[in-house]
């Protein structure tokens, strides 16, 4: 690990009981109450004042992910490393002092915001934590507040009275007030509109600049990663598929997954019609994944090896890590 | 060119509410021809969904007005419809897909039993008098979830909603859409709530099945990106009107109105430097109770004059098939 790591995952698992669950597998037999593989087995480092995406599609784990990085959910088994220093275990009181060094942005500013506290106090809140200073806090607020574009004169304001492009700005300002050394940012732009999600994004860089800090940006739109991101890791089912720096990723990619979902980004071109690669098959329920590696049941290069043994997450290429069998582009 | 399926003249809906009055439609003017697949694109708010609800004649009547226009289907104006006409008109000559399938599908129904429906009415509007169990139903039922690629029909059709997943359920809704052979398919947001992979899917499917019915479709969505694949005409929304209407590639090609600029703009590209600033809209979307006089777009364009604020821009032919609303397109 180099010294400039923010933050270090050891095969993080985290299970969720699914008790009383039923459903019929592939084969027709009946399966009762299990667990739901929701995140099974994830090494990741993040670097100071960089950006990792994480990209998947819905059921992968990208959210479950984040909460476990935030310890709002222990981890079944595996490490979580701050600064060089394990956090998995830590006590309540412990934890609480390091919190203030991790924020959470998500991606409804609709359901994110205390609807009964006005923007200052919502942005307040975690400044409480750190300091008892009254005269500090409010100057902070003001000043994280203009920051995110708002204006002083919207301060005493509650969360119905701004449009969803400034929640969004409100909930970058909370996430900020604290200077935090690492944001996660879950779908920030998905429930925004086009003309919006350009702003927030534009935003969020250049606090980047500004706070040096690093970003876990998770998402659905690979493009919005791709532009926002150094590094990107696929998600499927619970694992990461593939890493590396985004270009390399982007127009290498090395598992077919990461192929298929690059391909079957829609092109604002109509002259790109028909280039879109299509998957077969649906993604297999978490509760059951399949054998071996899990993409073999939808992936047009599997063979038996693929049902048998799970590829480990290795490097392929310098910095550029795959989980395959058989990669692409090698 | 043959009769168009559907013309929207001059259409205005009004939504009367304790806020005010909120101006959903501004003089809309759409045409549909045979077999056409219209793209609507807009941000949310613009109008996108009034437009499908007014034509399906689904517009909450106690506090929606329409002032002006008139909606031509079949040489006849469904305005002047009475409920039991638009009845017959709707689910077999002009039929709607959502955007999430789940509350558009009856949860306590068998998939194969909603789909009966759709089936027997369609027979039943042709003369055939079947039963919704009868032989002839279930076998087109069948038919039906095999064309729209769902995995063993057969006992597909005994299970309910809640066991398939979200691309699945579309299929479904897409095969109810399809099934009476409609003239028109208004279809809002339907891959909007889909994983990409599910998208290339659904979009796929909607484009074959539309061919083969030969339907022409009205295809809301506020993905540009979306509409470039399946459109072939597009039109796009702001503010409860239409700013600029082009063939697909035209749009894309040659987009004229500042804000379909802008739009194009504000996507991430692939070959753009990463990192670096995207082109963003100043503002944000009027309320629609307040749309500003004139253009409604003036206070965030970057191309605006003293005239924008005050006269509203009309829809005009700058070249064949290219509408658009901007007076820096008007010819002096």
């Amino acid at each position: 690990m180099s010294d400039t790591g923010l933050l270090r995952l050891e095969g993080i698992v985290t299970h969720f009981p699914a008790k009383g669950a039923m459903f019929y597998s592939e084969t027709g037999a009946l399966v009762t109450g299990t667990t739901i593989h929701a995140v099974d087995g994830v090494d990741l480092s993040l670097d100071r004042n960089t950006t990792l995406g994480i990209v998947g599609e819905s059921g992968c784990g990208k959210t479950t992910l984040a909460r476990t990085i935030l310890l709002m959910i222990k981890p079944t088994s595996g490490r979580l490393y701050f600064e060089g220093r394990e956090i998995t275990n830590l006590s309540y009181g412990d934890l609480a002092k390091i919190r203030p060094n991790l924020q959470m942005i998500f991606q409804d500013p609709f359901s994110s915001l205390d609807p009964r506290m006005r923007a200052k106090d919502i942005i307040a809140e975690p400044l409480t934590v750190v300091t008892n200073d009254r005269e500090k806090v409010k100057k902070r607020v003001l000043e994280v507040f203009e920051q995110v574009g708002l204006t002083a004169d919207q301060l005493n304001r509650f969360p119905n009275e701004f449009s969803g492009g400034q929640r969004q700005r409100i909930a970058v300002a909370r996430a900020l007030a604290t200077r935090p050394k690492l944001v996660i940012l879950d779908e920030p732009t998905s429930a925004l509109d086009a003309s919006i999600q350009a702003q927030i994004l534009n935003l969020l860089l250049d606090i980047q600049e500004e706070y040096k800090v690093s970003y876990l940006f998770i998402s659905h739109n690979v493009s919005v990663v791709r532009h926002m991101s150094d590094r990107i890791a696929v998600m499927y089912l619970g694992k990461v598929v593939e890493e590396g720096p985004v270009e390399d990723l982007m127009t290498k990619p090395k598992h077919p997954y990461t192929a298929a979902l690059i391909s079957s980004i829609p092109k604002p071109n109509p002259k790109a019609r028909g280039e879109m690669a299509e998957i077969r098959g649906e993604t297999p329920s978490p509760i059951n994944p399949p054998s071996g590696c899990r993409y073999h049941t939808r992936c047009p290069y599997a063979t038996k090896l693929c049902s048998d043994k799970e590829p480990p997450l290795q490097e392929a290429e310098l910095s550029h890590h795959v989980a395959c069998h058989y990669p692409l582009n090698a | 060119m043959s009769q168009p399926v559907l013309e929207v003249h001059d259409l205005s809906v009004v939504f009367e509410t304790f806020e005010g009055r909120y101006s959903a439609l501004n003089n809309i003017d759409v045409t549909i021809n045979p077999s056409e697949v219209i793209g609507l694109v807009g941000e949310s708010g613009c109008g996108k969904s009034t437009l499908a609800l007014a034509v399906m004649g689904l517009l909450p009547r106690s506090h929606a007005k329409i002032p002006s226009g008139s909606i031509t289907f079949k040489g006849k104006n469904l305005l002047s419809y009475t409920d039991k006409e638009m009845e017959q008109v709707r689910g077999t000559d002009i039929s709607m897909i959502f955007q999430e399938p789940l509350t558009s599908l009856d949860p306590l129904f068998t998939i194969g039993d909603q789909l009966s429906e759709t089936i027997q009415i369609k027979l039943q509007r042709s003369g055939q008098s079947v039963g919704w169990n009868s032989r002839k139903v279930k076998a087109e039922v069948l038919d039906w979830m095999k064309r729209v690629g769902l995995a063993d029909p057969q006992s597909a059709m005994e299970r309910y909603p809640h066991e398939f997943s979200g691309g699945m359920r579309q299929r479904v809704m897409i095969a109810m859409a399809l099934a009476a052979e409609p003239k028109l398919m208004l279809a809002d947001e339907p891959t909007s709530a889909l994983d990409v992979t599910t998208q290339v899917q659904i979009l796929r499917l909607v484009k074959s099945l539309v061919s083969q019915v030969k339907a022409s479709v009205l295809f809301i969505s506020h993905d540009l990106a979306v509409v470039a694949q399946i459109a072939d005409r597009v039109a796009v929304m702001y503010a409860g009107m239409i700013v600029e209407e082009a063939s697909v590639n035209e749009i894309f090609e040659n987009p004229l109105h500042p804000y379909t600029n802008a739009l194009l703009a504000s996507f991430p590209k692939e070959k753009e430097v990463k990192k670096t600033k995207l082109t963003s809209i100043p503002g944000t979307v009027p309320n629609l109770t307040r749309i500003p006089p004139g253009c409604p777009f003036h206070p965030r364009c970057s191309f605006v004059k003293d005239v924008c604020s005050t006269t509203r821009p009309e829809l005009r032919e700058t070249s064949a098939g290219h509408r658009v609303a901007c007076v820096l397109y008007d010819k002096p």
